[in-house]
This record gives C-alpha cells, structure tokens and sequence, in this order.
C-alpha cells in the first residue's frame, strides 16, 4: 500500500515553556491525511487563536509538534534524509496571505518564478526558463508581456497573487497550503484568484489545504470542511452538510455571524454570548462552554469525543451524544472521498 | 429602523458634501482620488461609502475631517455641517458636559473654510472618528482612563473628580464594557473589546456625526458583529449619525440605511440598500454584488484572462 502523501497523527502543539503554568496548546491531539490522489480540496476553518496558521506550519515542517507526528511518505518530517527533505521541499508548497511581502521590491518579478526554476532544475537554458515562466504565467490568466521584466510595485495585488500562484504552479508539487490567500485581494478579484487554487486543483491534480477565516470561499471551493475553535476540532466533514446545517453550536454561531448580502435578512440567530476572562483550563470540558447557549453541566467535566451524526460529518458536543463516537484518529472517515479528476 | 425619513430631519442634514474634489498632484500627474463626488447624511442616518482600494472612499473621510496632506488638496466644493440641535435629556451616557465651540450652534458652517484651529477643536467634539485598525492606535502605556479623558480635557471640558468617575463608566458600560476596563491597559483587552474601547472615545463628546473608515477591518466575523451591534446602540442612543467607509457589501447590507458605490473617485450609485440590493442600477455595483461568495449555492468560477 502506497503511504498517504502527509499525516498528522495525533498532534498536540504547545508554545513557551513546559514550566509555565495555564499552559494551553495552540492545536491539541489533532489528526488528519491528505492522500494525494486523487487531489482533494480541504478547508481549515477558523477565528484567529483557532491553530489554523500553526497547524500549517506543522504540515510544512516549520515547526515540530509537542506531541504526536507528522508524516510525509509515511516518514517522519524529523527523520527524513537529504534526498527526501528535497522532495518534501517540493511537493508540499505554500501561498501566503500577503501578496505584497512576499516580493522583494529591489529585484523584477522575474526573480520570484528563476529561484524555483533553477533550484529543482527545471530548465536546460535560459531560453527554456523564459518559455515555462511564460507558460505558467498564461496559465493563471496573466499576460507574460504585461509581467516580466517588471517590479512588484509596479503590479496589481492580484497580479501579485497570480503570479505566486503561477509560482507554484510550476513546481507542481502535490499539496499547496493556501494560508488565506485572499484576505488581502478587493472582493472583485477574489473569486477570480479562487478560481486559479481551484483551477491547480481541477487540470493539474494538485491537493489543496485551503486555511481561512472566510467559511463563504472556502464552502465555494472545497469538498470537506474543518472547523476550529481554541485548538480543536468543533465540526468536520462535508462541506455542504457543515455550512448549510452546522450542528456544533460554535459552527452555528459563526455562520450567523456573517453579514449577508441581503438587507431583508437580518443578522440574527442565538445572542452572542462574550467569552468569560481566562477561559478554563487546559484538559477541562468542552472549550465552547463558557460561550455556548447550550451549555450543561456534563459540558464542563470532560471534553466531548467526536460524535458522528451522519456517514459524512462528525460534530464534538454533547447534544448529539446519541450518535457513534468515533476516534480522534478516524476524522478522515467522514470525508466525502474525491471523485476522479476531471480531464479538462 | 427604517431610513432617513422619520428621523426629525426637519432641520435638513447634518452633512452635506457637494461637487468634492480632491486631487494628488505629482510631479508627473494629478490623480483625481475624488472626482466631483456629492451626497447628504440625515440626522440618526447611517449612510455607507463602499468601493474598493483606490476608489477613494477614505480620501472622501479624510476630507471631511479636514486631514488631507499635501500632496494631497481640496481643489473644489463644500462639506457643510449642522451642528448640534439643542439638546434632549436622557443620552444615557452620563452628564453630558457643556462644549466651548460651536459643536452646540445649529447653524451650517463650510468646514472648508474653517481655520486649522477651528477644525480641531471640531473633531472629536462633531465629527468623531474611528479609524481602521484604530484599536492599535490606543497608547500601550496608559490606561484606557486616561485615554477617555485625554481628548475630554483637549476640548476644554472640566469635570469635577466624582463626575469624571461617573462618565467614564456611563461611556464604558454604553458600548457594552465593564467599568474595571478603565484601569486596564490596551494589551489587557482583547481585539473586539480594544474596538469598543475606540468606540467609547469617539462618542465622548457625544458627535453629531461618527465617520467609522473600515470599523471591524481586522476582527473576526462574530466579533464583528458584536462592536457593530455596540456602534449600532450608540449611535441610536446619541442620534448621531455614521458615515461608514468599506469594502464588504455584506457588512454594509446589515448595518447601514443608504449606501453610496464609489468608483475611480465618483460616486457611481446611491440609493438605500434595499434599492441596491434589489435593483443595482450600474454595472459596477452588479458586479460588486455578484462578486460575493454565497453560502447557499455554489458557482463555477471562471478563470479570469488578462487585466488585473
């Protein structure tokens, strides 16, 4: 059996010293694989303080976890060789969020598309590096003409974003984590750059681990959904099921709390409920508690198991305590799995 | 809840901007950021300025509050404002202290053609602020205390120990803030409460109008929607009204009555939400609305070739 391409098995991640004390871990015994093929499109959803942005930096290698493993090729990121740390380094690429931090403003934005070029020799001649960065650049929508040879203030925030994308593009790695590669575009732009991560996914068969705050773009393009509260799993599985009718009352919440479109439906649902100071304690209850409408007594004795309400959607709270638990490590069991890539 | 009209308007709006234009001039261009820009804010109106970056929303704020900087001018037009009508009891703010200026006279005033010195003492005490990422424009070494009291004491109000206790809380517990926060300093508080603390600041002059430039920019959505609901409260409360400046229709859709389209520095379409929800009249507007992602049913989204 081929490895999946990354896992993380039961991964606990705390900042600062073992010492201190009201120690709580930024993502706690947190389990996920990403197979690789077919190509999957994940969202990661949460408020800052969820352990979105440090469980990209786990999956990247940025940072070990406290506990726990993380898995690439069935290997542990710590343990892999030269060779592989090479191919890891490939494979697993990153967009980030700021299109205007990523470029240095003294070179052309030639520079951003040569580096990766010439680090995994993907060209035999200069003229062969001009045709790829040419390509990958129309690939985007962008007009080579318009981009080379120019410097990043001279550019748009989403041609920037374009062309970072059209960066890992010609990598082609196998997994991108996109760590909101929106928030900082006009609103007219994003559903086109949302087009292009959904375009790498779709014609080049590239998984996608799209982190964000914006459950909106994230319900538009992926097929399985996370969400994250303080660290923790709140709701996960598909994506239609957990924006349409969430059933954690954390995931209720947020999606009340999105301003629609629309005058004549007010923002509304359950009041909202201020988190009390200091929180509880690490290891007691259920996070959401000193916020939840819903709260009980039992909520604040031991933290919810995952309880899996329907084949596809696993919710962490009580009121659905008459569903199967499952383990924290059989997340992945309530993904709705990929149908075959689409040949375009 | 309704719009303009019901409002005691019968004093005609508390602003008014007319043919505005401001222009950056360069060495090599002029960049017409506003561009013959007119519109009316009524009192206890909410009245929204969507666009996106560039198309000069904030430059339209910043004018009004008289803080365009060369090379930034004011090349035409007239911002003109009411100032407070006399007062009814009952703000729920606390004493309401008496203003030197005329942030108590009723009649328009050209805030063009008022004096650098005239034009500060009005800020704050009529036309208050809240900028974008204002919550880390708080000082980090001084408690929220003494940062309610600071632009108090700038405006020559003088207040007797036990009143200014008594403000401070009644600003404190209107925008939905425990009366300890006071003590506190900014690290102290979190990202929503830092936003209601802004808030408070604001109206502690108790403004005719509230100028909020992107309010809840950097928060997330449920606090965003908790210090709207604050801004929401104390606005009704004061009868003040907003000038709202953003970029999320969605947000506008929920918070304001009317709301203006700006475009390349013109202002392409107003109406109230309602009217632009339903039937946007200008294709840039259509567009703005059709751009938003849904939470209810999914779209192909193209790939868009060539432009930005």
């Amino acid at each position: 059996m081929i490895p999946p391409l990354m896992q993380v098995r039961s991964v606990t991640k705390t900042f600062g010293s073992a010492l201190s004390k009201n120690q709580k871990p930024a993502i706690e015994d947190f389990s996920m694989t990403i197979e690789g093929d077919p190509p999957s499109i994940t969202a990661l959803v949460g408020e800052s303080g969820s352990g979105k942005t440090t469980l990209a930096r786990l999956f990247l290698g940025l940072i070990a976890p406290t506990s726990g493993e993380v898995l690439y090729k069935g290997k542990s990121l710590q343990r892999l060789s030269a060779a592989e740390r090479h191919d890891f380094r490939r494979d697993v690429q990153i967009i980030f969020q700021d299109p205007f931090e990523v470029y240095n403003p003294y070179y052309k934005v030639d520079h951003l598309l040569t580096i990766p070029i010439d680090k995994f020799h993907l060209a035999s001649s200069r003229r062969e590096r001009r045709l790829i960065m040419e390509n990958v650049l129309a690939a985007v929508g962008l007009n080579p003409g318009e981009i080379l040879g120019r410097y990043p203030h001279q550019l748009s925030g989403g041609q920037r974003q374009r062309i970072a994308i059209a960066r890992v593009l010609l990598i082609r790695p196998r997994l991108i984590i996109a760590d909101e590669p929106v928030s900082m575009v006009d609103a007219s732009l994003r559903s086109s750059i949302l087009a292009n991560v959904q375009q790498l996914n779709r014609e080049f068969g590239i998984s996608i681990l799209y982190i964000t705050h914006d459950l909106a773009t994230a319900f538009q393009i992926s097929e399985n959904m996370v969400v994250l509260y303080r660290g923790s799993v709140a709701e996960a599985g598909d994506v239609e099921l957990v924006v349409q009718s969430p059933k954690h009352p954390y995931t209720q919440l947020l999606i009340d709390s999105i301003p629609e479109p629309d005058p004549a439906r007010h923002w509304g649902g359950e009041p909202v409920i201020a988190p009390s100071f200091g929180g509880i304690g690490p290891g007691h209850g259920c996070k959401f508690a000193d916020r939840c409408p819903h709260v009980m007594p039992a909520c604040r004795t031991q933290p919810p198991p995952f309880f899996r309400t329907e084949e596809r959607r696993a919710v962490t709270c009580i009121l659905y305590d008459t569903a199967p638990v499952i383990r924290p490590e059989d997340l992945d069991s309530v993904f709705v799995p990929r149908q075959p890539a689409q040949v375009g | 809840m309704t719009g303009p009209i019901g409002l005691g308007n019968n004093s005609g709006p508390v602003l008014q901007v007319s043919d505005l234009h401001v222009y950056y001039r360069t060495a090599r261009r002029i960049i017409k950021a506003v561009d013959g820009v007119s519109f009316d804010i009524y009192p206890g109106e909410r009245f929204g300025l969507v666009g996106e970056s560039g198309s000069g929303k904030s430059t339209i704020a910043m004018a009004i509050l008289g803080l365009i900087k060369p090379p930034g001018k004011i090349e035409s037009g007239e911002i003109v404002l009411r100032g407070r009508s006399p007062e009814k009891g009952g703000s729920g703010v606390g004493p309401v202290p008496s203003l030197p200026g005329f942030a108590d006279i009723s009649a328009p005033v050209n805030l063009l053609t008022l004096s650098a010195e005239r034009m500060r003492q009005l800020r704050l005490a009529g036309i208050a602020l809240i900028a974008q990422g204002a919550m880390n424009s708080l000082n980090p070494v001084v408690r929220i205390r003494e940062q309610l009291l600071d632009g108090m004491k700038d405006h020559g109000v003088r207040l007797s120990r036990r009143d200014q206790e008594e403000r401070i809380q009644g600003l404190l517990e209107s925008v939905g803030l425990r009366r300890e926060v006071a003590g506190m300093y900014p690290h102290e508080l979190s990202g929503g409460m830092k936003q209601r603390a802004v808030i408070a600041i604001a109206i502690s002059l108790r403004p005719r109008l509230i100028i909020a430039d992107e309010p809840t920019s950097a928060l997330d959505v449920i606090v965003q929607r908790q210090v709207m609901d604050t801004l929401r409260e104390v606005q009704e409360r004061l009868q003040a009204s907003i000038l709202m400046v953003g970029h999320d229709m969605g947000l506008m859709a929920q918070s304001v009555h009317r709301l203006g389209v700006m475009y390349e520095g013109r202002l392409v379409e107003t109406g109230t939400v309602e009217q632009i929800f339903a039937r946007p009249q200008n294709s840039y507007t259509k567009m703005l609305i059709a751009s938003l992602p849904s939470l209810t049913s999914k779209r192909v989204m193209p790939v868009v070739h060539g432009g930005s």
